[in-house]
């Protein structure tokens, strides 16, 4: 049980951020307001939201991807080195 | 609610008891027809019989329509789920009779989802945790199609050892049917119970070691019935949460390989088998990084030992998910 606590440790990191990027989107990122008139005003408004949901979720899954890799390789080299 | 909590055990164990019953005719009428698989990963290669997933597809059906004999008023929902499941589980036949490619199986698995859009058999208020309930009336349905093609595809990657599919989907269908009763969705407890009889049913034959392999008819199959499951049963956000350990698989999977490829057509294998009969983890950087081969960093095991670490993740992603469902209430 103890070897996968790493593993537990990825879960929980990606649980509690599919959470927080939840509440990011919906309560920061949605009422997000550009002051513009018109349909100038909409348009940059939407590009705004869109943009700023897309990169937090891209930002997420680089950072699970950058987390899961440095794990993997950090545990592979430990396992295998002290086998060879 | 008393007649719904009978109907949910009489549908699971008739889906049990039919799953039990038809699983070893449909292996043996595949052996007859040549319908084997080599286990890789055992040391004697034995042929195990492929396709067998046909029994938990008849255990599913007979039992929801058995439950059409005690209740009616989920009569949409349920046949809604079976023309999801049944469309499912022939795409997947299809692939394992004539190959489907890569990229062509989750946009047939996206197109499963349309009685769910052609019935109206959703809501869409979904409740998130944090947030609440939310509108989102254009969205939703857009969304659907992913809802279905992303946990069958996902499932249909999960099977990478004897009774891992089975055992996973196992967990995930019982956190579902768990959270459905206590938030009083009766519709989804009753299909899920459904699903939860045959897959602990399938367990029982594809469990180390595997006298059966549920072949793509019956991963598609499992995984779009979860998929339905979620979406009929309003426990979105519990769904995903559960899935976690199949979503990291496929995440995992398309981030190192960078698209979507075959089994068979992986130059690199993720794992590889050593000569004392344990496995251990392909140290080719090009190689996909796969939740068994990422298990498999922690050192050679034994195939027994790496199912074992699968069900404890997914055991571990359901307590998760009973979390969400009460940050949810």
């Amino acid at each position: 049980m103890k070897k996968i606590t790493w593993l537990f440790g990825v879960l929980l990191f990606v649980w509690f951020f599919m959470l927080f990027e939840l509440w990011l989107i919906l309560q920061v990122i949605l009422p997000l307001t550009i002051e513009a008139d018109g349909f100038f005003g909409a348009l940059l408004t939407g590009i705004v939201r869109v943009g700023a949901g897309a990169a937090s979720v891209i930002f997420w899954l680089w950072l699970w991807r950058r987390i899961q890799y440095t794990f993997f390789w950090k545990m592979f080299k430990k396992a295998y080195k002290e086998r060879s | 609610m008393f007649t719904e909590f009978f109907t949910s055990i009489i549908v699971f164990l008739v889906s049990a008891l039919t799953t039990l019953f038809f699983t070893p005719m449909v292996a043996d009428k595949m052996r007859k027809r040549g319908m084997v698989g080599v286990d890789v990963h055992k040391q004697s290669k034995p042929e195990v019989p492929e396709m067998c997933g046909i029994g938990i597809l008849v255990g599913l059906v007979v039992s929801i329509l058995v439950s059409l004999t005690f209740l009616q008023k989920y009569v949409v929902d349920f046949l809604t789920f079976l023309s999801v499941v049944l469309s499912s589980g022939l795409i997947g036949a299809v692939d394992d009779l004539k190959r489907l490619g890569p990229r062509i199986k989750p946009l047939l698995t996206a197109f499963a989802s349309l009685p769910i859009l052609l019935m109206g058999a959703y809501d869409a208020r979904p409740v998130l945790p944090l947030v609440g309930r939310i509108r989102l009336t254009v969205v939703y349905p857009l969304l659907i199609p992913f809802a279905i093609a992303v946990p069958s595809n996902a499932v249909n990657m999960m099977d990478p050892l004897n009774g891992v599919m089975s055992g996973t989907s196992s967990i995930v269908v019982f956190v579902l049917t768990v959270s459905a009763a206590i938030l009083g969705h009766w519709n989804a407890v009753i299909l899920g119970a459904g699903l939860l009889g045959s897959l602990l049913a399938f367990y029982h034959y594809n469990r180390f070691p595997s006298r059966v392999f549920p072949g793509n008819v019956g991963t598609l199959a499992v995984g779009s019935a979860i998929g339905a499951l979620v979406v009929i049963g309003h426990v979105e956000a519990i769904g995903v949460v559960a899935m976690m350990p199949h979503i990291m698989n496929g995440f995992y999977f398309l981030a190192s390989v960078g698209g979507l490829y075959e089994r068979k057509q992986m130059p690199v294998r993720p794992i590889r088998a050593l000569s004392d009969g344990r496995l251990a983890a392909n140290s080719n950087p090009s190689s996909p990084l796969t939740l068994t081969r990422t298990i498999l960093a922690l050192g050679p095991m034994k195939e027994e030992e790496v199912i074992r670490y699968f069900f404890i993740l997914t055991a571990f992603s359901g307590l998760l998910a009973f979390l969400t469902m009460f940050m949810m209430m």
